[in-house]
């Protein structure tokens, strides 16, 4: 029973007395992924730890207000890093990201390390001219492999909405893309 | 089928994305312990907030905002309440409004009612003097702004300053040794500068401005003089002070509510017409605007200047008029009240502006109020 893993009301109830194993536990939980989120979205090491903490520190403000998640609290987390990261967008436009020793593969040649480097900047590149809903969507989508209903969830959107965002985003995207390539 | 190819084909460049860099463990592990660290720090300030909020609750501070407990006869008090509040806010929005006006506008007359009413409402001599010198320095500024306008400075605002002025030396001279030591600085660092204010607008000012200016100040000279005099001289300055006032004899404008006694005068408004002097048996109180009566001419102590030392010269039976400052002035041979005198002694602040000093000297002379 003690190797239970608690559920994410549990963890909230205990959350909210700041309790600090519970406290603990959902940052080991939680914090990965959104590390992993904000990297993709910002590219940029710094940032995404920056994403990371605040994110933390609006949840914790958020429990001290009786305003925290009531529920859903991967939902709420990601909800605050996407909330961030458009903060961020609107206060100073991201740069584009150099290729750096960072990037570069272990095991592949640096053929195809270069080809696929190339490839991803410029998926990346074109990701951040979505819309930030258009952006988190894609990332949770694709990148995080999140269902659509989790995704309403942590837009705070009927899920048709969420739908509707996703495909809208993805012609976006093939749009940027093709245009790029006749460049 | 085709957008099955297409959404593989996108899968595929999404799974290139996927791989980032690994995180830095050492910036992870820093970012935990920051989170657990402000947990912390939040759960003892949400405690402190509960407990406040419970001690809030048991006293019952809060009990108008208990709508559960509230009677309907509170109701109806809160409503009177908030009735009264609203109507006198707009009064109070008129008087902030009015702070930042000029003698040229239509405001002005409610800022200085608003400063006279301040200075009468205040009993607290610190807080007079912080007061007076405050006003004295929106006249400077007051002065500064008609000049900036190109507009004449109206001979009011030099005598509401001068006034100002005199209330600050009249309330430091009655203050304790030590407390008046502290506050003749100040008052003399204040007059420092609206001395050099004054020296700039001077530079400034038109020609038909400069006479008022100059008033000005010599009177911040004078200011400055009596305010080192006393830092090194207190004894020296109260009877300056004195002196001072009772020179002015009366007539100077005073600024309403000022008073003339350091320690507490009487809440006695410029317009307010006294008791007659003379017309009892013991010292009334006078308008600081009023004329001696004739010295003399009756049994009653006669007119007293404003700090309310009597003001001996008269031949008659009674002390006679006092001076400005209430210090008996010798000027008579007559029976003005004199050592052992049967004189009441009042205190001014006590009991009205006027009223005999506790501590006046009687004049030489000697002799009974009542005379031989």
């Amino acid at each position: 029973m003690d190797n239970q893993v608690p559920s994410d009301t549990e963890l909230l109830e205990l959350a909210r007395q700041f309790d600090q194993p519970a406290l603990a536990r959902i940052y080991d939980t939680y914090s990965p992924g959104l590390y992993r989120y904000a990297m993709q979205r910002l590219s940029n090491q710094d940032l995404a730890e920056d994403c990371v903490a605040e994110t933390f520190s609006r949840f914790l403000q958020g429990l001290r207000s009786k305003h925290g998640p009531e529920d859903y609290l991967q939902a709420y987390l990601y909800r605050m890093a996407h909330n961030w990261i458009v903060d961020q967008y609107r206060q100073a436009p991201l740069q584009p990201v150099e290729l750096t020793e960072e990037h570069r593969g272990e095991n592949a040649s640096p053929e195809e390390d270069t080809s696929r480097n190339i490839r991803q900047e410029r998926l990346r590149m074109a990701i951040k001219k979505l819309t930030p809903d258009q952006q988190h969507v894609i990332t949770l989508k694709y990148l995080e492999g999140w269902e659509n209903e989790q995704i309403a969830r942590s837009l705070k959107k009927p899920a048709g909405a969420v739908k509707s965002l996703q495909h809208r985003a993805l012609a976006s995207l093939e749009k940027i893309l093709n245009r790029e390539e006749l460049l | 089928m085709k957008k099955d190819e297409m959404d593989s084909k996108r899968k595929i460049a999404f799974d290139d994305l996927i791989n980032i860099p690994p995180r830095d463990p050492q910036a992870a592990a820093r970012g935990r312990a920051n989170f657990l660290k402000q947990a912390v720090v939040l759960r003892q300030s949400a405690s402190r907030q509960a407990d406040q909020r419970l001690n809030r609750g048991s006293n019952g501070r809060f009990l108008l905002f208990q709508r559960r407990q509230r009677s309907p006869g509170l109701n109806a008090l809160i409503a009177v309440v908030l009735a009264v509040v609203i109507f006198f806010g707009g009064s109070g929005v008129t008087v902030y409004a009015a702070q930042d006006s000029l003698p040229d506008q239509a405001l002005y007359p409610v800022k200085t009612w608003s400063e006279d009413v301040t200075l009468s409402l205040i009993k607290s001599p610190q807080m007079r003097l912080n007061n007076a010198l405050d006003f004295s320095d929106r006249r400077v500024v007051e002065m500064e702004g008609l000049l900036a306008a190109g507009k004449p400075i109206p001979e009011r605002v030099e005598t509401r300053l001068q006034n100002e002025l005199d209330l600050a030396l009249e309330l430091v001279a009655g203050m304790d040794d030590a407390h008046a030591l502290q506050q003749l600085q100040q008052v003399r660092q204040r007059a420092e500068v609206q001395y050099q204010k004054m020296a700039m607008l001077m530079a400034g000012a038109p020609e038909s401005a400069q006479p008022l200016l100059l008033r000005t100040r010599a009177c911040l000279q004078e200011q400055i003089r009596l305010a080192s005099m006393g830092e090194t001289d207190l004894q020296g300055f109260r009877m300056q002070i004195r002196q001072r006032f009772q020179y002015k004899g009366g007539t100077g404008e005073q600024t309403p509510g000022t008073g003339h006694n350091p320690q507490g005068p009487g809440p006695m408004s410029p317009t307010e017409t006294p008791m007659p002097s003379g017309t009892v048996n013991g010292p009334g109180p006078m308008d600081p605007t009023d004329t001696p009566a004739p010295s003399g001419t009756g049994n009653s102590p006669g007119p007293m200047d404003p700090i309310g030392t009597p003001v001996p010269s008269g031949t008659g039976n009674g002390p006679g008029p006092m001076g400005p400052t209430g210090t008996p002035v010798p000027s008579g041979t007559g029976n003005g009240p004199g050592p052992g005198g049967n004189q009441p002694i009042e205190t001014p602040g006590q009991n009205g502006p006027g009223s005999q000093m506790p501590d006046q000297t009687p004049p030489p002379g000697g002799g009974s109020s009542h005379g031989s």
